[in-house]
């Protein structure tokens, strides 16, 4: 590959000197090889193009990461407006009167069996990235604000127009639906 | 009238008390934010009679440990291979002419 320095544009240079920093970042919030890789040269077009208003005020690497997180949260904004996609929920709990609420026999928690090297071990990220990325998008959208952002629920109830409420309510779905998805690949492994 | 009595009392306790529902929804509530002092003796009383939500919590914890550790990013792990990086640029200098 020849880059003669002389000609080297800037955008070359930080798809070099910042394109894996870059590539991390995104595929820890994403969790997804394609939609990183999109939302990074989504990233570099833009940068490029405001690059006259990049005043030097920060390192051109912390503007950078600005402008990919800004993509990312608009990534998921636009997922949550999208209303196509309506989650039939699959509750755990028995929602008839008689017993309402209680676990349903075949869903309740089990013991898992993890060991005490859990909190070491590589493949139970693995697992709950996995987990994560199989979530409806919608509930991804909220659950990923939460913990990338650590936005508070009245930022989110503003930005995608939800209540309070409801943003519980997702949470709590999205995290009972992560143990069981958990605990059906631990036990497959 | 001994067990009657004692059935009204424990269907008087069952209607107070929240479900695991509820108290699930308290224990992944307590993630994001300390809960109010009824919420607190509302899930401690549920916990103490099962054993299904003491576990959820156990389970639920090892879950908030891991997700810190999902979401929060330290460093590169990860790397463009040199051919993402050449279509990168090709793209760009397309994009920007």
């Amino acid at each position: 590959m020849i880059h003669p320095n002389s000609h080297t544009l800037d955008p070359e240079k930080w798809v070099h000197q910042y394109g894996d920093y870059l590539y991390s970042f995104a595929m820890s919030k994403l969790f997804s090889q394609e939609l990183a890789e999109d939302l990074l040269q989504e990233t570099f077009l833009s940068a490029f193009q405001s690059k006259e208003k990049f005043k030097g005020n920060s390192n051109e690497k912390t503007w950078l990461t600005s402008i990919l997180k800004r993509k990312i949260a608009d990534f998921y904004r636009k997922k949550y407006k999208n209303k196509e996609e309506l989650s039939n929920y699959d509750s755990p709990f028995i929602q008839d009167d008689f017993m309402h609420g209680r676990w349903k026999e075949e869903k309740a928690p089990l013991q898992w069996d993890i060991g005490d090297e859990w909190s070491k071990d590589e493949s139970f990220i693995k697992i709950l990235k996995k987990c994560i990325s199989n979530l409806p998008n919608k509930w991804k959208s909220i659950f990923s604000m939460k913990h990338i952002e650590e936005a508070t629920n009245s930022e989110i109830c503003e930005e995608l127009n939800v209540s309070d409420s409801n943003i519980w309510t997702v949470l709590h779905r999205s995290r009972l639906q992560l143990r069981e998805c958990i605990e059906r690949l631990l036990k497959a492994s | 009238m001994k067990k009657t009595f004692l059935n009204r009392i424990k269907n008087i306790m069952m209607k107070m008390m929240i479900n695991c529902e509820q108290a699930t929804f308290l224990v992944d509530k307590e993630h994001y934010t300390p809960l109010s002092g009824k919420e607190k003796f509302d899930l401690k009383l549920h916990l103490m009679t099962c054993k299904f939500c003491r576990l959820y919590k156990v389970e639920s914890h090892i879950i908030n440990d891991k997700l810190t550790q999902v979401f929060k990013f330290d460093d590169v792990e990860l790397k463009l291979s040199e051919e993402q990086k050449q279509k990168m640029i090709d793209k760009l200098d397309l994009d920007s002419k």
